[in-house]
């Protein structure tokens, strides 16, 4: 009782923030979601309520925007996980220095700061799709890599070994038991770089141009060029609808025991 | 698997060289090969009003960031005891809302603060973005071992206050001080939530230098990407190294 009682204490104050800055501000997006714009005064009025933010949302006009940031998340994905995966694979049993080395390669990128790849990407290629897709990629792999990598050092790659001294082939080992083994943390980092690659800004905001305009990046024009507040608080809305979708789906097979 | 690794490797540090040659480039525009080289980028960076003013502000915040992130993660890592309650999902909850959507809501909410407490807003979410590392690298040392010296301590007739300030402190220095960089660091280089929040005056170094970026890229913010670059690496590297020294 005593133990539970200081659990709470203990982990009291970190929950107490999330749920003062997190809670209040999505149910403050959803509110603002719900209002109408203000027409010159202000950024939206206060005591309105409407649907209209959702309904042009949902109309064909947004169809293209809302379908270019779905391909766009999928595409991230489809680029950060191989990448990841031949980031991870080798320090999954490295120790020490060269373990240390290695996570500091694979974290560089990221904590080098967004604006070094992104002034490279600037100088190196023309505004569109691919460059904003590269700079997401730039910006999301180091994640997905560490991701992957805590997951791959919890697993016994002795198995493997015994697989081949079993009279496996080589791919039969991979796909059989090297990749099953994997799956989880290959999901999750996917998971990841989907939920990131789908509320991606600074990429398309810096190198996507006119065509490479996400629903992030029209939520920051309508908000601060267009100040349309509630609209860009709908699309905010949709942007949390969308990810939180992948963040509930579970990998095939998945149950509370195998992922303990 | 070795060879692409390393091209792997090459692939993610090649944007980070491109951005430091450019930086060094003479020429206002970029052009290769680069024969001369210059500091001229570097020096109007660091003698730029505005830029030092900015990055002075984004290094107090990023400080403020990382000890907070370190403060909330010591006792989470202590509660957690190296599993992974269904609760401690919560905490991740900052770091996997888009960005955009959660500046947004905490748009409001900026505005009806008093003038001036803006920054405060964005110290403690740049701090819950950071929390999550700090909790990984805190969470990695307080396992059992820990436990058995803190019970030891108490066995020996110490008071927990004393058996954590004379035990358990010195033990988790390394991972608290590898927690502290790598937060800090995440922070000092965050753009979304300081574009969103930040006002006019009160722009941290990305918030600054947003515009630049989507409008005409200059040497001097290739030469800015390249110090706050150099500071990142430096500082990361050192946690890696103390912490990895220390977990051995």
């Amino acid at each position: 009782m005593r133990s539970t009682r200081s659990n709470a204490w203990l982990a009291g104050p970190a929950l107490a923030l999330v749920a003062l800055l997190v809670v209040p501000s999505m149910v403050l997006l959803v509110r603002l979601s719900l209002c109408q714009p203000a027409h010159g005064v202000g950024f939206y009025r206060a005591d309105s309520f409407t649907w209209e933010n959702f309904t042009r949302l949902l109309s064909p006009e947004y169809a293209p925007l809302i379908g270019f940031t779905c391909l766009f998340g999928l595409a991230v994905m489809a680029g950060v996980l191989p990448l990841a995966w031949l980031l991870a694979w080798p320090l999954r049993a490295s120790g020490g220095g060269r373990l240390m080395i290695g996570l500091l390669v694979l974290l560089a990128p990221r904590l080098a700061g967004m604006l070094a790849p992104l002034v490279a990407l600037r100088l190196l290629l023309p505004r569109g799709v691919v460059s904003a897709w590269l700079a997401e990629v730039f910006l999301i792999t180091p994640y997905a890599a560490l991701v992957l990598l805590v997951h791959l050092r919890g697993i016994d790659w002795t198995v493997l070994a015994a697989a081949r001294g079993l009279g496996a082939r080589a791919w039969q080992v991979g796909a059989r038991v090297g990749l099953p083994l994997a799956w989880p943390g290959l999901w999750l980092a996917g998971q990841l770089a989907l939920g990131w690659g789908l509320g991606a800004f600074l990429g398309p905001d810096i190198l996507g141009g006119p065509i490479g305009r996400t629903l992030a990046t029209d939520l920051h024009h309508q908000a601060f060029d267009n100040s349309r507040w509630p609209l860009a608080a709908a699309e905010g809305v949709l942007l949390l609808v969308l990810v939180g979708a992948v963040y509930l789906v579970k990998p095939f097979g998945w149950t509370r025991e195998n992922h303990a | 698997m070795r060879l692409l690794w390393i091209a792997a490797t090459l692939l993610m540090m090649a944007p980070l060289v491109v951005t430091l040659w450019f930086s060094f480039s003479p020429d206002p525009f970029f052009t290769l090969p680069v024969s001369d080289w210059s500091v001229r980028w570097f020096t109007q960076a660091v003698t730029g009003e505005q830029w030092r003013q900015a990055f002075f502000r984004s290094l107090w915040m990023a400080g403020l960031s990382g000890a907070l992130a370190v403060g909330l993660a010591i006792p989470a890592a202590w509660v957690s005891r190296g599993k992974a309650p269904a609760w401690l999902a919560l905490y991740l909850l900052p770091a996997c809302l888009p960005q955009v959507a959660w500046a947004m809501g905490l748009l409001p909410m900026a505005g009806s603060l008093p003038e001036g407490s803006r920054l405060c807003l964005l110290v403690v979410a740049q701090a819950l973005l950071g929390f999550p590392v700090a909790l990984l690298l805190i969470g990695l040392r307080v396992d059992g071992a820990f436990r058995m010296l803190l019970a030891a301590a108490a066995d020996l007739g110490a008071s927990p206050a004393q058996a954590w300030w004379r035990v358990g402190l010195p033990r988790l220095f390394p991972a608290i001080a590898a927690a502290f960089l790598l937060a800090a660091t995440l922070a000092f280089h965050e753009p979304v939530l300081c574009l969103f929040l930040c006002q006019p005056g009160e722009e941290t170094l990305p918030a600054l230098v947003w515009p630049t970026l989507r409008s005409s890229l200059t040497p001097v913010v290739a030469a800015l990407a390249s110090l706050t670059m150099g500071c990142g690496l430096v500082i990361a590297g050192w946690a890696l190294g103390v912490f990895g020294r220390w977990f051995r």
